[in-house]
């Protein structure tokens, strides 16, 4: 359409579904399949062996036929497209199996093999590829520091042009600290030296992991699609200081404070996740080993700061202003939102996900607590009344078989980390984005949304509609993330919540009438007042 | 026995109908034939597709399952005739189709410019109210160095902002000494025609266009104003307003009694037997023709109500609206322009943001309001017109009806307010 240069050609494409889409899907997959679990993907493609052909013609050919089903049905079936999508299908499977054996090698962690595939400490960059990084480093810090003192007096615009600073920190740790033996102790650091040699040695311990660096990428991408974020929205307060919030809270509690952690022989907290989401928070393991500061903070958080709020402010206060999950949805995914599947066929398999998930989680944490309460290594062992004793006795008069319950709870615990944790919120939870959309883990699966969606309904947050004045466009359920049909409440005055809304403001900012507007009171009054509206009435939303 | 009913036209005002008569009727067939598009789409959402910021699909309020699941039959055709007395429509191709009751629900098309050289086989002329200008528009964008839109109404400026989403210099042709006078104070069109300037659009208020020139292979090549500078340009937008789609009634077997639309009473009646009107093609029992989305949504259910059997009346509400004039937001309520003698305005502004609220009123009276660059909830200043709220009370309130963003409020108390004369419009 738009005349065009080849750069901005593919950014459309990718962010119309186009075939570059699909490559950058594969891409992803892959990276986070080698990185999740380098090891299952191994083993799974070498089973497969030539296998690895038919079973991607057998999901392409049925992801087409559920596909034309629908279309059917809709009286808008081109068989044509249907084969098209097929063939997408297949790419995308052949593309993420090749590339995903690659990646797990190349993301191995070097400690354990002795390689470096990836910059990692110890590789020194030829000098001149050095100072390149290093001065466009040095350029971003001084262009965003020139631009900080040219928005004197506008707080939000001085903040948003800081992130050009953050970005150029950023840049500068990982080409100094991947790209030099600057922090390179030679030796192992020594007990008891406090010399800044000794520190930095230290640091080069902390980044030397793929976790790291992954953190160090996740939080480049965090500020950076911030910082378009920023640009874009610059008028809407909401979205800034959301923004801001989450690019802060990235930096911080998603990666420096970690780090840090790490650096003060602690383990590596991440505070700003709470059970079920960091479902090994209420592993009993976990929970003896780290220490109580830490354990007092998860279980505040996750049993009382995460209702409360939840109750008082949404689920939003999580979803669209403190997780990292949400928060690289809201900023490098921003410019995919509009993607999220629509239309009520969406909307059922999201309920029936999601709370399938939670049930799972909530079963494997009650699971292995029992495990290790009656295990033959109970962790209680000693610690308590003399438990296992009376355990032994129930496990031999109720049939009670503590041996069966750890190997259950073992294997559960495994398949919830292989299967959510590294497959649903990894690999397809980002590795869809150009596909599906930014949301699709938050949407579909992520057990800490579905409990927090189920306290927003009885919580004061939902989405206002003005009455009368919605003119049907569409932008609003176009650019909801979570895949909402707004524009069914909009246009029939029906101010609503739905548990799946992370309250990310974008129906708000889009809409060109100013019909919605966030907002927390309790229904009463206000919901009393309003008159349906005449015509174009929902017809089937449930709520 | 059950009912045959037919909607003419799948606009919001005939969709509204047909889905008001099966929550009434569960059992009558109904029909609803449009020669626009196969399925009932959002005409307010034309500029959003045009700026790719929307699919076709996704202008459709509704799921096209939906049609099925309601027992809706829609039939793609262009009616020619209408018979009251045998109760009969014929398609243009041919096909007759019967009715038990009929709503006239044909919209409004965009009103032609008449003037040496325009046509309407000119290649580069385009309207902005179809799916099929839509297309035109879409065809043209790319070869378009510059394009004269005329006509300084909602239209218009949303066609100038989509042209310069595409990169394309737009020369927009206001007639009127400011934009959109209807609507607007001088000061609030300035406004707006900065806030367009600012996105790159040469403005010309008081401009005319006198004729225009096409090239060798049939396309706009130039237009030239009544003031004689000519304009070189490769695409001719024109929005001058639209008018009830009725020309093709005037010539049927049976026709119902016209104005400037299909004349109704308050039920929504034509003068014909079981049929009813609605929409931008209906025009009221006080002569008025309200062509806007919400009327159109509200006629239409109530003309479903009362063709399945629920007598009842239509009242004008208070007047409102709303708009986004580039990044300008813009909210009006009550009467603002057509107001008695005597009136006068409160108009107050922001020293550096595009920011501004009027009230005008006659006396301790409050008529109407207009505001630019923030969000308003209507239904608050409404209320207040109804319940005769002073002036000064209205001022010291007005926070209460901002509807801005969570922490994105404008900052009201940093505008300042002075007394306004009404400018009529067309006086300049
Ligand atoms: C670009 C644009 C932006 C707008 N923005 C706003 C806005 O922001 N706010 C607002 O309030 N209003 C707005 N409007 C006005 C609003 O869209 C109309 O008031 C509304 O669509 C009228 O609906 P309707 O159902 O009466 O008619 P229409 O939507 O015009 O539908 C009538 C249908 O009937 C069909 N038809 C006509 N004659 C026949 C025939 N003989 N046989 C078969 N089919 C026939 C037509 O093809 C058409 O599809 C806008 C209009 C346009 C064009
Ligand atoms: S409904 Fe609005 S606020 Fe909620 S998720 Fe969708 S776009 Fe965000
Ligand atoms: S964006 Fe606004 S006007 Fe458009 S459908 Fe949604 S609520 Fe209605």
């Amino acid at each position: 359409m738009r005349r065009v240069g080849a750069l901005q050609a593919v950014a459309n494409d990718v962010t119309n579904r186009g075939v570059s889409a699909w490559l950058l899907a594969a891409v992803l997959l892959a990276f986070y399949l080698g990185l999740y679990i380098p090891g299952e993907t191994a083993r799974l493609l070498t089973t497969l062996g030539g296998g690895v052909w038919l079973l991607g013609v057998g999901v392409a050919a049925a992801t087409a036929a559920v596909h034309a089903w629908f279309a059917r049905r809709d009286g808008t079936l081109v068989v044509r497209d249907e084969a098209v999508l097929g063939a997408k299908v297949f790419g995308l499977l052949m593309a993420t199996a090749g590339m995903s054996a690659w990646f797990a090698r190349a993301l191995e962690p070097a400690v354990h093999h002795g390689r470096h595939l990836l910059p990692s400490p110890g590789v020194t960059w030829s000098t001149p590829v050095l100072a390149a990084l290093l001065g466009v480093a040095l350029a971003m810090g001084v262009y965003g520091a020139v631009r900080v003192l040219r928005e004197r007096g506008d707080k939000g615009a001085m903040l948003r042009e800081a992130t050009w600073v953050l970005l150029a920190a950023q840049l500068a740790t990982v080409t100094l600290a991947y790209g030099t033996h600057l922090f390179d102790p030679g030796s192992a650091p020594v007990a008891g030296d406090h010399s800044p040699r000794a520190f930095a040695s230290l640091l080069y311990l902390a980044l030397d992991s793929k976790w790291t660096l992954y953190g160090l990428l996740y939080t480049c991408a965090v500020s950076a699609g911030g910082l378009y974020m920023l640009g874009r929205y610059l008028h809407n307060r909401y979205q800034v200081a959301r923004t801001l919030v989450v690019i802060g809270v990235q930096a911080t509690f998603g990666f420096s404070v970690p780090v840090l952690l790490k650096l003060f022989a602690q383990p590596q907290y991440y505070l700003s996740y709470f059970w079920p989401l960091k479902i090994d928070a209420f592993y009993p393991d976990n929970i003896l080993r780290d220490p109580a500061p830490f354990v007092l903070w998860s279980f505040l958080g996750s049993l009382l700061l995460v209702p409360l709020l939840g109750i008082f402010f949404g689920k939003r206060w999580y979803c669209s202003w403190v997780c990292g999950c949400g928060g690289l949805a809201n900023t490098a995914g921003e410019p995919f939102r509009h993607l999220s599947q629509k239309g009520e066929a969406a909307w059922r398999f999201e309920q029936a996900s999601i709370y399938t998930v939670l049930g799972l989680a909530i079963v494997t944490t009650v699971l292995v607590a029992l495990s290790a309460l009656v295990g033959p290594n109970s962790a209680l062992n000693g610690v308590w009344w003399s438990g296992t004793g009376a355990v032994s006795q129930w496990r031999v008069d109720g049939g009670l078989h503590s041996d069966a319950i750890v190997t259950v709870a073992s294997k559960a615990r495994y398949y919830y980390g292989l299967i959510v944790v590294a497959v649903l919120s990894g690999a397809i939870g980002v590795g869809l984005y150009p596909l599906g959309g930014t949301r699709q883990w938050c949407r579909n699966f992520c057990p800490m949304a579905a409990l927090l969606g189920l306290i927003q309904k009885v919580g004061r947050y939902r989405i206002r509609v003005k009455e009368d004045m919605c003119i049907s466009c569409g932008l609003c359920t176009q650019y909801c993330e979570m895949g909402i049909d707004v524009r069914a409440y909009a246009q029939s005055n029906e101010t609503f919540v739905r548990a799946s809304c992370v309250g990310c403001g974008m129906c708000a900012e889009v809409c060109p009438r100013g019909v919605l507007s966030l907002e927390q009171r309790w229904p009463g009054r206000a919901a009393q007042r309003a008159k349906p509206a005449a015509g174009l009435v929902q017809l089937r939303l449930r709520k | 026995m059950s009912k045959a009913y037919v909607v003419v036209g799948n606009g919001v005002a005939g969709v509204s109908a047909a889905l008001a008569i099966r929550s009434r009727d569960a059992r009558g067939t109904i029909a609803v034939v449009s020669d626009e598009g196969d399925y009932f789409f959002s005409r307010t959402a034309l500029m959003y597709a045009f700026m790719d910021r929307l699919p076709r699909r996704a202008m459709e309020p509704y799921e096209r399952h939906t049609w099925r699941e309601r027992g809706v039959e829609l039939v793609r055709a262009r009616v020619a005739d209408l018979d009251a007395s045998r109760h009969q429509l014929t398609l243009r191709d041919g096909r007759t189709l019967p009715y038990d009751r009929l709503l006239l629900a044909t919209g409004s098309r965009a009103r032609r410019i008449e003037l040496p050289g325009v046509t309407d086989d000119l290649a580069g002329l385009v309207h902005f109210v179809t799916l099929q200008d839509l297309d035109a528009c879409e065809q043209y964008a790319p070869t378009t160095k510059r394009a004269v839109v005329v006509g300084g109404g909602l239209i218009g400026i949303e066609l100038v902002e989509s042209l310069r989403f595409h990169g394309v210099a737009v020369t927009f042709l206001v007639r009127e000494p400011w934009y959109w006078p209807a609507a607007l104070s001088r000061e609030e069109g300035e406004m707006t025609a900065r806030e367009m300037r600012r996105h790159g659009v040469d403005v010309r208020e008081g401009a005319e266009l006198a004729s225009v020139a096409r090239d060798a292979s049939g396309r706009v090549a130039s237009v030239t104003t009544t003031a004689g500078e000519t304009i070189a340009c490769e695409m001719l937008g024109v929005c001058i307003g639209v008018a009830p789609q009725v020309e093709w009634l005037r010539g049927v077997a049976t026709p119902p009694a016209m104005g400037r639309g299909v004349k109704v009473d308050a039920t929504m009646r034509t003068t014909l037997d079981d049929v009813w009107a609605a929409g931008d093609c209906a025009e009221l029992a006080d002569g008025r023709v309200e062509s806007i989305w919400y009327s159109a949504k509200r006629q239409g259910a109530l003309a479903g109500e009362n063709m399945s059997g629920r007598p009842k009346g239509y009242a004008s509400p208070v007047f409102f609206n709303s708009a986004k004039l580039f990044e300008l937001e813009y909210t009006t309520v009550g009467a603002l322009a057509e107001v008695e003698d005597g009136a006068e305005s409160l108009y107050a502004t922001h020293p550096t943001r595009a920011l501004s609220w009027r009230i005008v009123h006659s006396g301790d009276k409050v008529l109407g309001f207009n505001a630019l660059g923030s969000r308003w909830d209507h239904t608050v200043i409404t209320r207040w017109i109804e319940e005769q709220r002073p002036v000064d009370w209205v001022r010291e309130h007005l926070r209460r009806a901002q509807f801005d963003v969570e922490l994105g409020r404008a900052p009201l108390h940093e505008m300042t307010a002075r007394a306004l004369p009404i400018a009529r419009k067309g006086v300049s």
